[in-house]
């Protein structure tokens, strides 16, 4: 399913230790005349699913409507939520309950106190009481769980704390590299990705439910993931087609190489043209840097060689010495 | 345990309670997972109960609500308990 992914506001209503300021830090709500132009061209260019994100999507100032005009287009939607607002809002998605395809739970860790540590006091359990409404009214649900230091070892009882759920499954995705996280030692080397990376490869045979790694493990494959096959776009709060929201946000506002145009000044088809041409240029690059035997190991993680290709390392350069200032060459 | 109209049914620590807009709620324990789905009568009782009545002042409480007996009443709060009770969300106490 070719897939938008539209952040609706970098507004939060929490504060989780591995966000980067800019997710949790903005004020900004992405124009409603923008979503509209989104939802007017998006499917003549075939995409039929809209995945909304933020900060978090349930704080946005127009989340009802935005639902009703994305159901009207005729798109199927998602959402990621951190789930603390989920008991006000669910009523809205049963109205679009045709058009929801799946709410997706930001779950960091199988306990309370591993969860909280990162998100903060009681959005364990807010997220659970978020996770029980769904059950109880019938609304599918995913989870998403960011591996840090301090879950690594909690990825086999989260799948089985999502299967008693009755949850679809589980995506691990690795964090985001960012300043805080390192600083906070949250970050993992690649020896220990690749470890985790195992563990979840055997739950994937194992387990009851659907598990997903998110794109940026360890892989050979040069172009692995939806957004460098074309097959996600993402719109940030402020209106830009972006490459990818994994990067979106991410380094100082001079380096945003990854931003491709802003859909209150050209058309979404005149952006998306602009993305293809830009991805084309992408993987050749990559192609031939790695035919030229150029790659290091955090290449082989490819969010990290995106983070480089957009210039969104610099604040490496200042950190106390990590495995990850390889990246830096 | 025997239950009897004395007793007082306490909301285990780690069972979540969520009160939905139709007045349905559910239940869900963080430690075994157990699930609870609550209509609008069962919710009620809940609430009673978590503000520390004992089974016999829950009834008569719903009495007062409700155009139901006593005995049917009676029947049907003490098998909520029970059934609460044998799935960890709460404990008894006399
Ligand atoms: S819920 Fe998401 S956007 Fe909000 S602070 Fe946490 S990680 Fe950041
Ligand atoms: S950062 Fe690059 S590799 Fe990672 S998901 Fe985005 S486009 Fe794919």
């Amino acid at each position: 399913m070719p897939r938008i992914v539209i952040e609706l506001t970098n507004r939060c209503n929490l504060s989780c230790q591995h966000c980067f300021s800019g997710r949790h830090g903005g004020n900004t709500d992405l124009p409603l005349a923008i979503l509209d132009h989104v939802l007017a061209e998006a499917g003549l260019l075939g995409f039929d699913f809209i995945a909304f994100t933020g900060g978090d999507p349930t704080v946005y100032r127009h989340f009802a409507d935005a639902l009703a005009r994305t159901s009207q287009a005729g798109f199927q939607f998602g959402m990621v939520t951190n789930g603390q607002n989920f008991k006000m809002v669910y009523p809205v998605l049963l109205e679009h309950r045709d058009h929801l395809n799946v709410v997706t739970f930001s779950v960091d860790g199988a306990t309370e106190s591993s969860h909280d540590k990162l998100r903060g006091k009681n959005s364990f359990r807010r997220v659970m009481q978020a996770a029980s409404i769904c059950m109880f009214k019938d609304i599918p649900f995913s989870i998403n769980m960011v591996v840090t230091r301090n879950n690594q070892h909690e990825v086999a009882e989260l799948a089985e704390l999502a299967a008693h759920l009755g949850s679809r499954g589980v995506r691990f995705g690795h964090l985001m590299h960012s300043p805080i996280t390192t600083a906070d030692g949250q970050d993992l080397s690649s020896e220990e990705r690749k470890r985790v990376e195992a563990e979840i490869a055997d739950l994937q045979r194992n387990s009851a439910i659907a598990i997903a790694m998110g794109p940026g493990y360890f892989t050979d494959s040069l172009f692995p993931c939806a957004p460098l096959q074309m097959q996600e776009v993402n719109v940030d709060c402020h209106g830009n087609l972006t490459k990818c929201c994994h990067l979106s946000g991410h380094g100082s506002p001079k380096t945003q190489r990854d931003v491709i145009g802003n859909l209150a000044e050209i058309t979404f088809g005149e952006a998306y043209r602009r993305l293809v041409a830009e991805n084309d240029v992408f993987r050749e690059t990559k192609m031939r840097h790695h035919a030229s035997g150029q790659f290091d190991e955090t290449d082989y993680f490819p969010c990290w060689y995106c983070s480089r290709y957009y210039s969104k390392l610099d604040w490496l350069r200042s950190t106390e010495p990590n495995v990850w200032q390889l990246a830096l060459r | 345990m025997t239950i009897d109209t004395s007793t007082k049914v306490v909301p285990h620590n780690d069972t979540l309670f969520t009160q939905l807009h139709d007045g349905e709620a559910v239940l869900l324990h963080l430690e075994t997972h157990a699930y609870y789905g609550l209509n609008e009568t069962a919710a009620r009782i809940w609430q009673l109960l978590s503000d520390g009545l004992t089974l016999g002042e829950v009834c008569c409480q719903l009495q007062s609500e409700f155009d139901v007996g006593d005995a049917e009443i009676l029947q049907y709060v003490v098998a909520f308990a029970e059934e609460l009770s044998t799935t960890k969300l709460v404990e008894l106490s006399c």
